[in-house]
């Protein structure tokens, strides 16, 4: 069994659900149905299609819960499965508090048709790839895989939820002849669109025509224009912060010195507005979370005040609140001015383009700490001057909206790698604290 | 899974016009257990399996995978596959070479284990690790301990279209445990964890020698405790084993990697230290370093009898004297023209495809006798010891790490504990200094269980066999304490 439709879940974890051997089961089942397509160095390897389903479960008996996970999805298979849970269970310490799981939840919607098949990329598109990159001159490394997924969370409480989506992500690396300079694009979409490849990958040859002769500069605070996707890789972890959990747990930058939250506080300049919604329009995203809470449009920062925090079930039981899942996507309001507009309106700083290897360095302020990569440009009298080796910068979102200069116009960006959708405009910042160089190319 | 299927999906990869096909069933089965103070904290498991099919087609590779549980009939994944081979086929097309392989006959393996883990009790588990966490804690200095058990079992069955059927097992067994000291009036935490590593073993190791590390961990978090720090300065390191497989594994094994020189993983970070035109000059280390690939390896995690293919499993050296002269490949991977690779081509799960995967490597010993006998060759050093998180820079040619343990050598004898030991150097630098081998006696055998923390590209657990060392003139800084 591939791919699991709405229908064919419902079935599967009805059946689960009727086990009585435990007192409750919540269970994670995810399906796919994927073809990826490598290329390495302008050398095609084999599509690999995979087809797989996958259940976790989490059981109580009694006061006590366990969990096991499984792909043998027969009914023995869910048997055994529930066994081990239930086995698991026995020997785990007494939960000082029960808590059920959740039941039926009449706000969630059913899933959009998921009947129709997906297309997949061909040789002839592969042969389009390559050619691009060998008439730049340059050599290509990277995917295109095609996705089917879907994933339900279900209780023997009645809740059964399900999404399903269909994902084609595009990401390439290009590298000039004489391996000096490196150029990426990255690209999600829900259904196979040639030109939006042949775009993604001109994105990798652009950026890496332009970052030619990098020269090195010293370790510095800069006014800084950061790209949107680079800018997605640091509201990532920015974004996890905003939880309760966290703040009570001193790992998050919104936990005040005496132990309360800054909910309610103005932080930030008074133009930042982070919001999220899994139904906005071009940035769809999963509606529920795991443990099964609805994912509802929040608004985290209004005019440079936070507003909301992520609250998960265990804590709004406590408080006698209603939980508030974390965001899936996220969406920042911006200006008018386009990219270029904001790289006019610098007299001297950087631009970067994205970002590796960037990792929390303290969770207590968020600071950041990672390589710039794939473009870093001096901006010198509102124009591009020059390519800048890649430096590591040690930085956190925090100051950045504190320290906001100018937003350009939102676009759609995702973080590296992963798709979380996201809406984001370019950012002008001032002093972004970079250090030495960090050899990358 | 039936062997029936397997060889019915093989043949309709033949009646389809493949010239080759082999099928690989995959099983992984995994438990965790994690003991806080003396509460379990964490237990889990896992069960998965899958068939991939990969035939030769047209004069091209193709592939595909589907989960066991419901794998539909097995010329529907005939199908799958050889569309996956035309597709490359009318990209690129290459020769096969199946000389390598096993031919006809039923064949197994097994990795060498005396009692089955997966059999031991999750009580008797339990009772291991709350045995280890009370000793500890029953010393009022230790406030903290935790202790975890990690199993899993690889086992997979191979059908070639040569009449091959390949059964193998590997069964590998972590238990490993971290004590923590406090110090009331000096507000100081060390924490110090075991030395045993991930085994290709069974629960036979878990009783043979935890007592005693523990025993030996907790006496040097206690000593540590009052250690002054150490002065910053570049000293002689006589390296530990236990600290000398993690940074074999952590900074130089990575650019070994066929995939890194061949600057195939899409993510090349920056300028490649092993430079693919120029490979039979390269000098990775001092003359002294001298690496085998060993796929017999006792108790090594990437020990085999046959790789995922049905090749049986290579041995032979990789680094000889400082220089590379041979690298795990696999057939898929452009050939290195006039340098001899060692084929070895794994997956790390079903639904993966098989790539060239690292061998268990073995570092050659010296004639240095015992740790004890590496240091009276110091004058003015530190014996440092202890695995630890080896921080790299992005480019992945300059590395940081605090080792667990650290006592200052004077005149050739190892002298009081120190701490805040942090050894900041670049790879090259480091083994290029390497200038002492203790002898085989002090060798270790260690690996881990999930390769990935240290190369992306590596999906399949293997080992490393290190002596202890000495590396001359290393930079040692002085470790900030935690605020």
């Amino acid at each position: 069994m591939s791919f699991l439709s709405r229908r064919q879940a419902e079935r599967l974890l009805a059946g689960l659900m009727q086990n009585d051997r435990v007192d409750e089961i919540h269970a994670v089942l995810r399906s796919t149905d994927g073809t990826v397509f490598r290329i390495a160095e302008n050398l095609p390897d084999a599509p690999h299609r995979t087809s797989d389903s996958s259940l976790q479960i989490t059981v109580r008996v009694g006061r006590r819960y366990g969990s096991a996970r499984t792909n043998d999805l027969s009914e023995e298979g869910l048997n055994v499965l529930v066994e081990r849970a239930a086995r698991h269970a026995s020997v785990m310490p007494e939960s000082p508090r029960v808590f059920p799981f959740p039941g039926a939840d009449a706000s969630a919607q059913p899933a959009a048709d998921d009947s129709a098949q997906m297309r997949i990329p061909s040789a002839e598109v592969i042969r389009g790839v390559i050619g691009q990159s060998t008439g730049a001159d340059m050599r290509i490394s990277g995917s295109i895989a095609a996705t089917r997924s879907s994933i339900s969370v279900a209780t023997s409480n009645g809740l059964l939820l399900h999404h399903p989506s269909d994902r084609i992500h595009t990401r390439f690396r290009v590298y000039a002849s004489n391996g000096q300079s490196t150029g990426f694009g990255e690209h999600f979409s829900s259904s196979l669109d040639t030109s939006r490849i042949e775009r993604t990958v001109q994105t990798a040859i652009d950026k890496c025509a332009a970052w030619r002769n990098p020269v090195e500069i010293d370790p510095t605070r800069i006014t800084t224009v950061f790209e949107p996707r680079a800018l997605a890789d640091l509201f990532a972890p920015f974004i996890q912060q905003f939880s309760q959990r966290a703040i009570e747990e001193d790992g998050s930058f919104l936990r005040k010195l005496d132990g309360s939250s800054f909910v309610g506080s103005k932080m930030f300049k008074e133009t930042v507005t982070l919001r999220s919604d899994p139904a906005a329009q071009g940035l769809l995203s999963l509606p529920f979370t795991l443990d099964g809470i609805p994912v509802k449009p929040e608004t985290w920062i209004r005019n440079g005040v936070i507003e909301q925090v992520a609250v998960d079930r265990y804590t709004a039981d406590e408080r006698g609140i209603e939980p508030v899942a974390p965001p899936t996507n996220l969406m920042m309001d911006g200006g008018e001015q386009t990219l270029d507009e904001l790289i006019a309106g610098t007299s001297r700083g950087l631009l970067v383009s994205g970002f590796a290897d960037l990792r929390m360095i303290d969770p207590k302020n968020c600071l950041l700490s990672g390589s710039t990569r794939d473009g870093l440009f001096m901006i010198e009298d509102g124009t591009i001057t020059g390519a800048v080796r890649n430096l590591m910068i040690r930085e956190t979102p925090v100051y950045m909206l504190k320290e906001l200069e100018d937003a350009g116009i939102p676009e759609h960006t995702s973080t590296t790698g992963t798709y979380v959708p996201m809406l984001l405009p370019p950012l002008r910042v001032k002093d972004a604290l970079y250090g030495a160089s960090s050899g990358l190319i | 899974m039936k062997t029936d299927w397997l060889q019915d999906a093989v043949q309709s990869a033949l009646d389809a016009g493949a010239t080759y096909a082999e099928a690989l069933f995959r099983r992984d089965r995994s438990e965790m257990l994690q003991l806080r103070k003396t509460d379990i904290s964490a237990l889990e498991s896992s069960d998965e399996a899958g068939i991939a099919l990969r035939v030769f087609s047209g004069g091209a590779w193709g592939s595909a995978a589907v989960s066991s549980w419901e794998p539909g009939r097995p010329d529907a994944l005939a199908s799958a596959a050889i569309a996956s081979a035309s597709q490359l086929a009318k990209l690129r097309t290459q020769d096969i070479d199946l000389s390598s392989r096993e031919q006809a006959g039923r064949q197994a393996w097994e990795s060498p284990m005396e009692t089955d883990p997966f059999a031991v009790s999750i009580e008797e588990k339990i009772d291991v690790l709350r045995g280890l966490t009370e000793k500890a804690l029953s010393i009022s200095q230790i406030p903290f301990a935790v202790a975890n058990l990690f199993f899993r079992r690889m086992e997979s069955e191979l059908v070639t279209s040569r009449d091959a059927v390949l059964r193998q097992r590997s069964t590998f067994t972590y238990p490993n445990f971290a004590v923590t000291a406090f110090h009331q009036r000096l507000r100081r935490m060390d924490t110090r964890s075991s030395s045993l590593e991930a085994q290709a073993a069974g629960w036979e190791i878990v009783n043979a020698s935890l007592e005693s590390d523990l025993e030996t961990s907790m006496q040097e978090a206690l000593k540590l405790q009052t250690a002054d720090p150490v002065a910053r300065d570049s000293y002689d390191l006589v390296v530990h084993p236990t600290l000398l497989w993690d940074l074999l594994f952590d900074t130089l094994l990575p650019h070994l990697d066929p995939r890194t020189v061949l600057a195939l993983d899409g993510n090349r970070p920056g300028d490649q230290w092993i430079d693919i035109n120029n490979l039979a000059n390269i000098t990775v280390g001092s003359e002294l370093l001298t690496l085998r690939a060993d796929s017999s390896l006792p108790r090594g995690l990437a020990s085999c009898g046959w790789d995922d293919t049905g090749r049986p499993s290579p041995s032979g050296t990789i680094v000889d004297a400082g220089r590379v002269v041979r690298l795990p490949f696999d057939e898929t991977l452009p050939r290195l023209a006039g340098f001899e690779t060692l084929g070895f081509t794994r997956t790390g799960m079903w639904n993966i495809p098989v790539a060239a995967a690292m061998p268990n490597i073995v570092m050659n010993a010296g004639t240095g006798g015992t740790v004890t006998e590496l240091a009276a060759n110091v004058d003015n050093g530190l014996l440092v010891k202890g695995r630890s998180r080896v921080m790299m820079n992005p480019a992945k040619t300059l590395f940081r790490v605090r080792p667990q343990m650290a006592w200052m050598i004077r005149g050739g004898e190892v002298a009081e504990p120190v701490r805040g030991v942090e050894i900041e150097t670049s790879v090259e630098q480091f083994w290029k200094a390497l200038d002492m081998l203790s002898s085989d006696n002090e060798r270790i055998t260690a690996g881990d269980l999930f390769p990935g923390r240290s190369s992306a590209l590596w999906e399949v657990p293997f080992s490393v066999s290190v002596p202890a060392a000495v590396f001359r003139r290393i930079p040692v800084y002085t470790a900030q304490e935690a605020g």
